[in-house]
């Protein structure tokens, strides 16, 4: 699952470190989530949509093999 | 931390203990001499570190610290982390413990160290099993 958080991250001139400060988790964590690396849960995705102003799906690109 | 570094206290002195122990009273006895020696030096390390690391972590603890400690700590992926590593642990240990319990038995090593490697295996199934059962009803 392929995700637009460093586009959206960079837009609102945030580093990594602040959107980690802002979600509670490890600058690792946002490192890994760019890099595609680390699939989040629901809870983070959403709090991810949340400090983007944007859904979830504009988020996270999900392809044909993440449909049903 | 106070109940830590009493817990450590109380392991530092057991450790000591069991050691004079080994070395002024069960003289005669091998296994009970290998046995708290064993012990003995097991729980003196493992108390002796805690406590350096107990007031190592005093003497850099910081609210800045302590939040970015509880980060780490609640962080999903290393949780996540955390849990892979513990179950490939698990899947790795496994077969080896067999591997050395029928090396054992095979070598004709004494019939104790057979079986409690065999205690071993029969433990870390019935509690993989339980766990599976356990977290089968909860999640």
């Amino acid at each position: 699952m392929e995700n637009r958080i460093k586009e959206l991250r960079a837009a609102r001139g945030m580093t990594q470190a602040e959107l980690a400060e802002i979600i509670s988790v490890s600058s690792r964590t946002i490192i890994s989530l760019e890099k595609g690396q680390y699939n989040p849960s629901v809870l983070l995705a959403h709090k991810l949509s949340l400090v983007f102003k944007c859904p979830i799906e504009e988020v996270f690109l999900f392809g044909d093999e993440d449909g049903i | 931390m106070k109940k830590d570094i009493l817990i450590s206290v109380c392991g530092l002195a057991v450790g000591i203990i069991l050691i004079l122990l080994a070395v002024f009273v069960f003289t005669g006895s091998n296994t009970l001499n290998g046995a708290c020696y064993g012990l003995g030096a097991a729980l003196l390390v493992l108390s002796a570190g805690n406590l350096v690391g107990a007031s190592v972590k005093k003497a850099v603890e910081t609210p800045e610290v302590l939040k970015i400690q509880a980060v780490e700590e609640h962080d999903e992926r290393n949780i996540r982390i955390r849990e892979r590593a513990g179950w490939n642990a698990v899947r790795i240990f496994t077969p080896v413990l067999c591997a050395f319990t029928l090396v054992s038995a095979l070598a004709g090593a004494e019939v104790y160290v057979t079986f409690a490697a065999c205690g071993l295996v029969i433990l870390i199934t019935a509690l993989t099993i339980g766990s599976q059962i356990y977290y089968d009803k909860r999640l």
